[in-house]
């Protein structure tokens, strides 16, 4: 479970970033993170993955309290959380298969597990025959398929997809969107989405939660909606 | 699962990384290669000064003169007892004939007329017998001066040169700061360029390191590479180095100081085995310092 209790995070003194946020996700739920350029949404994003330290207020993440949480036990926290980049963040001189393995082999996981490991992820979403290819030879939606792949094979409780499809076109846009519904689904893991693309976002019929300045103006579920009505 | 580190991940993320970084592997080593050339060749003058100033130290001796009363017993009584002390190394008396003799032979035939009736009749010989000290230790110089004085009797005078022993010691002071100033800036300059280039490299790697941060890796993870390719530009630049500065030396002390003999020299079978401890020690050392200080900036979590 993720919550924040009046979590507030500014950069300069007095001037806030995220005002007194307070906001619960479950374990198991969709979440969709909206809000417009400057909002606020990639600042909760770097809270989540405890890049940034709160202000003031609590965070807790499962049994992590991030804002007592000691640097030297950040790494460990982060093999928690999955994350999907919208510039994918892969590594250009590794294969598909070893950008993917590359995600265990930090963790230390041996060998002979990743050889196992590693096919089923990359057949998950549906590259196991891109495996040797090298990222410059994949459209942008594979691209971001070998990302969820790597961040799916440490096994994370929460998936966060920082704008995911914000380098894709709508088609493979809603293709790596239905394949993480598919994954909250069948896995049953938190997937939080950071995103600000409204017809997507109302496409799925999730929980929204929409950040403004600093602050959350609206949570509900059944998509984005009128927003300016909540 | 138990989760594991190996350590072949580690050496070959290493060596891949050394090789991959081909130019700025060879910048560190060439960098390096010449800090510790221009340091041990530093250390090596100043060493074979020193060595040469010990030898001049051989030449060193100290005056003393017997009361003018003093009997040839007396003197060789003073010759044993001189002997005692720990810092003499030998001790020669020098009979008041000849004393006489050798002033007259100083100031030459045309004076020789003036030194006559000393030479031939003893009685009236103005001189006193003299013990000539050669001494092992320029710096234990006033405990001898006081033993001469105060321990040995017949004493008349002690003469001791202290100002050249005070500038020897001098001498040896100023080389010996001098070369650890140098040294020291030489090694803080080596520093500062291998972490550099360490530096560099991390850049070049940004985004790995980004992603290892985010997926879970520890700093030690991420680290331990860095150090791995640090140690293998040690490695390189220490052999070639002291290949360089071993055979240089043999050269330049077998072939040209010992043809012309301007000098005395450490032979090269002294102090090779030093030139590799010492080179691999610095080469080490500012590697994995220089290493561990650049990658710090990265390991924010």
């Amino acid at each position: 479970m993720i919550e924040f209790k009046n979590a507030s995070k500014s950069y300069k003194k007095n001037n806030y970033v995220l005002k007194n946020l307070n906001l619960t996700i479950n374990d198991g739920e969709f979440v969709f993170i909206v809000g417009h350029s400057g909002a606020g949404k990639t600042t909760l994003t770097k809270l989540l993955l405890r890049e940034e330290k709160l202000t003031s207020g609590t965070l807790h993440i499962d049994k992590y309290k991030l804002e007592r949480l000691r640097n030297f036990r950040v790494p460990y926290f982060r093999r928690q959380i999955g994350v999907v980049f919208q510039d994918f963040k892969l590594l250009d001189n590794k294969t598909v298969y070893e950008n993917v393995a590359f995600a265990l082999q930090i963790v230390g996981v041996p060998k002979k597990y990743i050889k196992e490991r590693v096919p089923y992820f990359l057949s998950l979403v549906e590259l196991a025959d891109k495996a040797n290819s090298f990222p410059s030879q994949l459209s942008g939606g594979e691209k971001q398929r070998v990302c969820l792949a790597r961040a799916l094979i440490n096994k994370p409780n929460i998936i966060i997809a920082d704008e995911p499809t914000g380098n894709l076109d709508p088609s493979l846009s809603y293709d790596i969107m239905n394949l993480l519904v598919r994954i909250n689904q069948i896995t049953g893991r938190t997937v939080i989405v950071v995103t600000h693309e409204k017809e997507l976002v109302n496409h799925f019929n999730k929980r929204v939660v929409m950040i403004e300045n600093g602050e959350i103006v609206a949570d509900k579920s059944g998509g984005y909606g009128n927003a300016q009505e909540i | 699962m138990r989760r594991r580190y190996s350590a072949s991940y580690f050496l070959s993320t290493g060596v891949k990384s050394f090789f991959r970084n081909g130019f700025m592997s060879l910048a560190a080593i060439v960098i390096l290669i010449s800090a510790m050339l221009i340091c041990g060749s530093f250390i090596l003058v100043i060493m074979n000064i020193d060595y040469n100033i010990e030898q001049i130290d051989d030449f060193n001796e100290v005056v003393v003169f017997a009361d003018l009363s003093a009997t040839d017993e007396q003197v060789a009584a003073m010759q044993e007892k001189i002997l005692q002390h720990p810092n003499v190394a030998s001790c020669t008396i020098i009979p008041k004939e000849v004393s006489i003799k050798e002033e007259s032979e100083r100031y030459g035939e045309e004076h020789a007329h003036l030194f006559e009736r000393y030479i031939e009749n003893e009685n009236e010989n103005p001189l006193p017998d003299t013990l000539r000290i050669e001494y092992k230790d320029v710096n234990q110089l006033d405990t001898l001066e006081n033993y001469l004085n105060t321990e040995v009797e017949g004493v008349y005078k002690v003469n001791i040169r202290k100002d050249i022993a005070d500038n020897i010691n001098q001498v040896k002071h100023v080389i010996m700061i001098i070369c650890i100033v140098l040294t020291g800036l030489l090694l803080v300059v080596s520093l500062f360029i291998i972490g550099n280039t360490i530096k560099i490299t991390l850049k070049s790697r940004e985004k790995e390191i980004t992603i290892m941060r985010y997926i879970g890796a520890t700093n030690t993870f991420i680290t331990l590479p860095f150090v791995v390719e640090s140690a293998i530009v040690a490695l390189i630049s220490t052999l070639i180095a002291a290949f360089i500065q071993i055979y240089s030396y043999r050269y330049i002390t077998e072939k040209i100081v010992a043809q012309y003999g301007i000098v005395e020299t450490i032979s090269v079978n002294q102090v090779w085995l030093y030139i590799i401890a010492g080179f691999a020690l610095v080469s080490f050392v500012l590697c994995v310092f220089g290493t561990i200080v650049s990658t710090r900036r990265y390991m924010k979590a």
